[in-house]
């Protein structure tokens, strides 16, 4: 609800103009009750739902949205729309959603203009994503014409359990449930003739084949899907095996593009298309037919660019360049996310860290100037007291009330066992509130407190904070959830839900009881890292935090900083990569605050998160450093293929050694009778089932330098699909405007490469012609995988994981693409997946910018819910292996004279799961606040009247 | 629980997924049989199955744990 | 001074326990000497229970401050002497694991009593068949009881045998006025000195009956724990005490896997549920081992852990 209107300035000193639009609903007073939208008598079209369905004008965007606050818009809302604020102060009528509110938050009689407000900031970074495609334009898919062709968004939000059909798909023609749909790829990406999207949108392969896969199971009976396409892109990581279970669960794929759609006959659609397996024309009817449209920057954004001066592409992606990706032409401004190319979300996730790096470098030393902390009493000992819990029942306006008897709900709690005081309160997380039950704690002398209204996971900071406020440890406080997980969800059943409440009441007072004081607990960082690596990832990444201030050690097993890029000579852009390296390699060497080992190896490793002390081979010396965190960034190298000749003819070349071979002896290709590009030499395969993802470009770029030295030589490209994404397609185009020959094949028809006398033969089944195709080129270069580092040695220094591949494993693949499994530890580049070297960069950028967010302080809080050993424990070790995290370990100890073993958990490691609690057969380690007589005495209580 | 006629449910509910969408369906005001009672863990690998056995033993009809 | 009386009765047991208890050894000869009298052991001394020339109509058994019972209750008469020596005794203790979880007979509780006496007078290979006989047999329970199923215990010594550390223990505690010693409520594994690597990769599971790898001249804290050697060793859900107060445990000891002769580490776990949970955490398949049961709970079976199937058993 605000936006930017102009930004003046410069680095380091930015005005920020921006507009703020009045929300008419108090934000401290909202407690998304609900009412006003459903008092509110106007129905508008919900854009959350792409306008398939209606929400009213007092509403909230979607489910999710934090905070949950509800808003007024002024442009449908009657009263703003006849008169009202807009023309005439009190002209308008309605004003239902004030009468309603219960807790006066919807305030009309404001001043209700635009705020401009001038903010000052240091660097601006901009994220305003992308618009969906329209395809309106394009005619033939007739999208305009009849209701069951649906665009991808529209088809997302159709699936959506909380979507306008709750999640049971029905085809908006006719409510029916659809039982064959068709997925149509490339709508607005890879065309230039119907729009100007040059670009391939990245996305739109993944999320056709993930709404196939869920539409399988958000219908009944088999579904019938066909996805039509020109190349399936699954170049991220674990997508390949993604794209090959859509295979196996029988969902069809058809490299074919439609070229027409019909009304059927029963409502749906025709389509008709050129099926290349048979070289026939063929018409087949769908229920409905979803448009995979590309993604776009929208006007907006183009808008807000110009105010600013930030330069555009000519797709209108902000301009960046391969070795500072996300910066913009303006110094201080970023560009992050689908601004600045089309992408998923793990690569805008990281994408946005390193914009996040970028400003924070520029501001490092700024760090910490506007933070405050806030005081308590003096916490009181209760540990040697019996439970005295008291409760505070909340009636939150008539959310609860108008559902459950909260009198009686009161009154029925004072005759549960170990509570002393009951109180109904009308929002008990109103700020008089926190000051009340601040009160009655000391007047009762509690030291268990049960709330029982909304739901812990927003509201228990605010009560634990009220229990460190009356000097109590905020761990001997619970929630019963008896709004979100009871009165919304049993309004229409007032009687069953308040048993219900009471059993989730006596469910917490039972557990609140056996509730004991934690401990505070916290590390002391040492401000420090460890780079492992020495290519691009691991110099950009020591640059970076070097850069922050932290003293970085880098290492380096080889000889020489800068691993794979020493063979490559230009980006997909056509900037030159050794310059960049070379510049790159000395800043590092001669940084102050970076300690470069070559021929270095970690030997051993102990401790954790802030606090790491390893052994390191240095040339044969032993050191022992230490170190806050590490990033891993060893990156991977290029496989050596077993077919194809390779090895047993010299003109027989993996990518890296044809460039090589070009930069050496170009010359030779003057007089050179052809050449041919084998693609997914070793990648997906079955025993290397992911895509190497950088070989398309490197082939294209290959081929069109070949072309462009000798436009009379013969290239040919052997593939399976072409994996250009984003603006890289453009490659791709030019390959193709400049005569490359591109023949498509299959796993069970590879191309075959022999020897006839001193000729190298190599025979593809060409798809247009059905024919077998002999070319005898003087090149055949094969795009061969690219392999991980080996890694054996880290994973069982550090215990982190690694996925199939061999590939490191990243701690949540869509939302925290650089961090580790283990606290303190991150990753970039080649090690993690194969990526190009912007986003190679852009990974390193993004590791900093984790790894700050530990080093920027000396001592770190960890939380509280940690796993704890009982004296049950008899060192059986089945639970060692269990922990996802490797806190636990083994130790000997010694019990009246003889030895014995048992378990030790590390607090900084362990992240509380519970895994090694529910493994163990005695009871011998338990997680602080879920204990499992903790939880055995809610299931107790939850079964007390069965 | 009042009605014996209905099955009696407990679900253990991890805090991060299954709960949260519990909580939604609460602010999406979707509309639920009232009987499972939910019980909050921090993750549904901390369940231990003798939780679930003894809940069997002492009446439940049935024991979900989402995660 | 005047000796602490102790009654003992066998019920359905196999006198192992009763050996236990000589094999106290030195100990029980100096305590006999001043401290204790056997009052009533009919395992050793002979003794009618209605009257020497069975004139009594009711079953008597003489009063003592101990009572010491091994075996299980599986009939009419086990649960009568076992009333009677209640009554009769102020200090009750299950003496061995038939008498605290059931033992090996209560494996019988998976079976019907007609599938009993078919298999054991008709189809065990190793019988003539005949006809099960009906006249002076007491009439079986319906199944095969703990004896705190029946009446209050106050002290549980299991094993199978109990190791005489404990059974000394006991008596010694007891004279010196205690009446809460307890077994210690600790599993197998701590008094395992076998070496723990990893518990990973328990695909392949081992025979019993295969010797696991280790070195007869090194001692057992040099052999890899037999859990992680692929031996479904029962030592992490079961009692600790099978080697005494400090020894190792016995089967390990003769490097063969603990099969839980000490029943249960605690009163009221559930070392089928455990033991299964647990494997399955380190990525055992339980359909991997069959008669699940059985095997788990061997020495267990009373306290309705083991059941007949409901609704009969098929094949
Ligand atoms: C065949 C091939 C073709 C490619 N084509 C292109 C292209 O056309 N365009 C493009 O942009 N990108 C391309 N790339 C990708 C590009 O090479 C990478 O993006 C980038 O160079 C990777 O940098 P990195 O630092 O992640 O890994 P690397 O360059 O692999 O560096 C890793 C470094 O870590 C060191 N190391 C490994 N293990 C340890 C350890 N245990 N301890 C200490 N040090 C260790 C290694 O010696 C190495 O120096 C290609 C890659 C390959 C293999
Ligand atoms: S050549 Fe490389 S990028 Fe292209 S599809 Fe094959 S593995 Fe993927
Ligand atoms: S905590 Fe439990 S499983 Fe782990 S070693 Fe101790 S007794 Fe064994
Ligand atoms: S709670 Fe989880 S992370 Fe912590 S020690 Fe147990 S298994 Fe490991
Ligand atoms: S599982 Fe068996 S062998 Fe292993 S430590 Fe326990 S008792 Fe010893």
């Amino acid at each position: 609800m605000a936006e930017v209107e102009g930004i003046s300035g410069q680095e380091g000193n930015f005005q920020v103009k921006v507009r703020q639009k009045p929300r008419v609903v108090d934000m401290d007073k909202c407690i998304a009750c609900n009412l006003c939208a459903e008092k509110c008598p106007k129905k508008v079209p919900d854009e959350f739902n792409e306008g398939l369905d209606k929400r009213k004008s007092a509403y909230i965007k979607y489910g999710q949205t934090v905070p949950l606050k509800y808003a007024i818009e002024k442009e449908t809302c009657i009263y703003f729309v006849k008169g009202g604020n807009k023309g005439v102060k009190g002209k308008g009528k309605c004003r239902a959603c004030e009468k309603v509110c219960p807790t006066g938050a919807i305030d009309f009689d404001q001043n209700f203009q635009d705020e401009i407000k001038e903010i000052n900031v240091g660097s601006v970074i901009l994220t305003p994503g992308f618009k969906p495609f329209d395809p309106s334009a394009f005619d033939v898919y007739a999208y305009s014409k009849f209701n069951d062709v649906v665009t991808s968004m529209e088809y997302e939000r159709l699936l959506s359990s909380n979507g306008p059909c709750m999640g049971h798909l029905t085809r908006p023609s006719d409510g029916k449930e659809p039982k064959k749909i068709a997925w149509l790829q490339c709508v607005g990406s890879r065309n230039i003739n119907k729009c100007d999207n040059g670009y391939c949108s990245s996305v739109c392969c993944m999320y056709a084949i993930k709404q196939a896969l869920v539409t399988a199971e958000h219908t009944t009976g088999d579904v019938d899907q066909a996805v039509f396409y020109m190349d399936i892109r699954s170049h991220g990581k674990e997508f390949e095996k993604y794209y090959e279970q859509a295979q196996e669960k029988g969902i069809r794929f058809v490299q074919s593009r439609i070229h027409t759609a019909y009304p059927g006959a029963e409502g749906g659609v025709t389509v008709e298309y050129f099926n290349d397996q048979t070289g026939e024309r063929v018409k087949e009817d769908f229920d409905m037919l979803v448009l995979s449209v590309g993604l776009e920057t929208s006007k907006g954004s183009i808008d807000l660019a110009g105010k600013l001066g930030v330069e555009l592409d000519k797709y209108n992606f902000a301009q960046s360049s391969s070795f500072a990706p996300g910066t913009t032409n303006i110094p201080g401004i970023y560009a992050s996310g689908s601004f600045q190319n089309p992408m998923d979300i793990p690569q805008s996730v990281t994408e946005a860290s390193s914009a996040a790096a970028s400003a924070s470098v520029a501001l490092s030393s700024q760090r910490g100037s506007l933070t405050q902390e806030r005081t308590f009493p003096q916490e009181k000992d209760v540990s040697a007291e019996e439970p005295r819990v008291g409760v505070f029942v909340c009636s939150c306006g008539i959310n609860i009330a108008g559902t459950i008897d909260v009198k009686e709900l009161s009154e029925y709690a004072k005759g549960l066992p170990n509570v002393v005081y009951v109180e109904n309160n009308l929002f008990s997380c109103s700020q008089d509130t926190q000051v009340l039950i601040r009160d009655k704690i000391k007047e009762h002398n509690l030291n268990r407190v049960v709330v029982a209204a909304c739901t812990p996971r927003t509201h228990e900071p605010l009560f634990r904070e009220t229990m460190k406020d009356a000097g109590l440890n905020e761990y001997l406080f619970e929630m019963a959830n008896i709004r979100n997980q009871n009165s919304w969800v049993h309004s229409k059943e007032p009687e069953k839900a308040l048993e219900k409440s009471k059993d989730q009441l006596r469910m917490a007072v039972a557990k609140a009881s056996m509730l004991e004081p934690l401990e505070y607990l916290s590390v002391e960082v040492n401000q420090s890292a460890l780079v492992v690596g020495g290519g691009i990832s691991g110099m950009v990444t020591a640059l970076g935090l070097a850069n922050q201030g932290y003293e970085t050690i880098l290492l380096e097993k080889t000889d020489r900083l800068g691993g794979n890029a020493w063979n490559l000579t230009s980006t997909w852009r056509g900037e030159q990569i050794r310059p960049y390296l070379e510049d790159l390699i000395s800043k590092v060497e001669n940084h102050s605050a970076i300690k470069v080992y070559k021929n270095a190896d970690i030997k051993a490793n102990k401790g954790s998160v802030g606090d790491f002390v390893s052994e390191i081979d240095v040339a044969g010396e032993i050191k022992a450093i230490k170190y806050g965190i590490a990033v891993v960034c060893t990156g991977g190298h290029e496989y050596k293929p077993d077919e194809y000749l390779y090895g047993q003819d010299d003109r027989v070349f993996t990518h890296l050694e044809f460039d090589k071979e070009m930069s050496e002896h170009k010359p030779a290709l003057e007089k050179a009778k052809g050449a041919v590009f084998i693609q997914c030499a070793g990648s997906r395969e079955p025993e290397r089932p992911y895509c190497s993802r950088v070989c398309c470009t490197h082939t294209m770029h290959s081929a069109v330098e070949l072309k462009k030295a000798n436009p009379k030589l013969p290239v040919y490209v052997l593939y399976r699909d072409i994996r250009t994404y984003g603006a890289r397609e453009d490659l791709y185009r030019e390959a193709r405007e400049l005569g490359v020959i591109f023949i498509r094949f299959t796993p069970d028809n590879k191309p075959r490469v022999s020897k006839d006398g001193d000729d190298l033969v190599v025979v593809a089944k060409d798809h247009v012609l059905f024919r077998d195709v002999e070319i005898r080129p003087d090149y055949l270069v094969l795009a061969s995988a690219i392999v991980p580092a080996e890694h054996k040695n880290l994973v069982e220094l550090y215990k982190c994981g690694l996925n199939t591949d061999g590939f490191l494993q990243e701690a949540h693949a869509k939302l925290r693409p650089v961090d580790m499994s283990v606290d303190g530890m991150f990753l970039a580049g080649l090690c993690h997946f194969p990526k190009s070297i912007d986003e190679c960069i852009a990974q390193a950028n993004a590791a900093v910018s984790r790894a700050s967010t530990i080093l920027s302080r000396s001592v770190m809080p960890l939380d509280s819910i940690k796993s704890y050993v009982t004296e049950n424990c008899d060192g059986c070790a089945i639970c060692v292996d269990t922990c996802p995290y490797g806190a636990i370990s083994l130790t000997d100890y010694d019990r009246d004279g003889s030895m014995h073993k048992k378990i030790e958990t590390n607090k900084a490691l362990c992240k509380g799961c519970g895994i090694c609690e529910a493994t163990c057969p005695k009871h011998g380690v338990y997680i602080h606040g879920f204990t499992n007589e903790q939880l055995r005495v809610q299931l107790l209580a939850a079964l007390e009247n069965v | 629980m009042a009605d014996n006629n209905e099955p009696v449910i407990v679900g253990f509910l991890c805090n991060w997924c299954a709960y949260a969408g519990a909580d939604l369906a609460g602010v999406s005001r979707m509309q639920y049989p009232t009987n499972m009672r939910a019980i909050r863990v921090m993750c549904s690998g901390m369940v231990h199955p003798n939780l679930v056995v003894e809940a069997l033993e002492r009446g439940a009809d049935g024991v979900l744990v989402l995660g | 001074m005047t000796k602490v009386t102790v009654a003992e009765e066998w019920l359905n047991a196999c006198a192992g326990c009763e050996i236990a208890i000589l094999n106290v050894g030195d100990v029980l000869v100096d305590l006999l000497v001043n401290n204790l009298e056997f009052v009533h052991i009919p395992v050793i001394l002979d003794k009618k229970y209605f009257g020497q020339t069975g004139e009594e109509k009711e079953l008597s058994i003489p009063e003592a401050v101990v009572g010491i019972v091994s075996g299980g209750v599986r009939n009419e008469e086990h649960k009568e002497v076992l009333l009677e020596m209640r009554k009769k005794c102020q200090i009750l203790i299950a003496l061995g694991t038939c008498a605290t979880d059931g033992g090996i007979p209560a494996m019988i509780n998976m079976y019907t009593d007609e599938e009993l006496k078919k298999f054991y007078y008709k189809d065990s290979p190793t019988t003539d068949p005949a006809d099960y006989p009906t006249e002076h047999i007491p009439p079986l329970l319906d199944q095969c009881y703990a004896v705190d199923q029946l009446v209050n215990v106050d002290l549980y010594l299991p094993g199978c045998p109990p190791h005489p550390d404990w059974i000394a223990g006991a008596v010694l505690a007891l004279l010196e006025g205690k009446t809460d010693y307890k077994m210690p409520e600790k599993s197998v594994c701590d008094s395992c000195p076998t070496i723990r690597e990893s518990k990973k990769g328990l695909a392949d599971i081992k025979r019993m009956l295969a010797s696991p790898l280790y070195d007869p001249d090194k001692p057992l804290s040099e052999m890899r724990c037999l859990l992680e050697q692929g031996f479904l060793c029962l030592g992490p859900v079961t009692g600790v005490g099978c080697g005494g107060q400090n020894g190792a445990p016995r089967c390990i000891s003769a490097r063969v896997p603990c099969r839980g002769c000490y029943g249960p580490v605690r009163k009221g776990a559930k070392p089928l549920v455990d033991y299964m949970g647990a494997l399955a955490s380190v990525g055992f398949d339980p359909n991997k081992m069959p008669d699940r049961r059985g095997y788990l709970a061997r020495f267990a079976g009373a306290h309705g852990v083991l059941k007949r199937p409901v609704g009969g058993r098929n094949g």
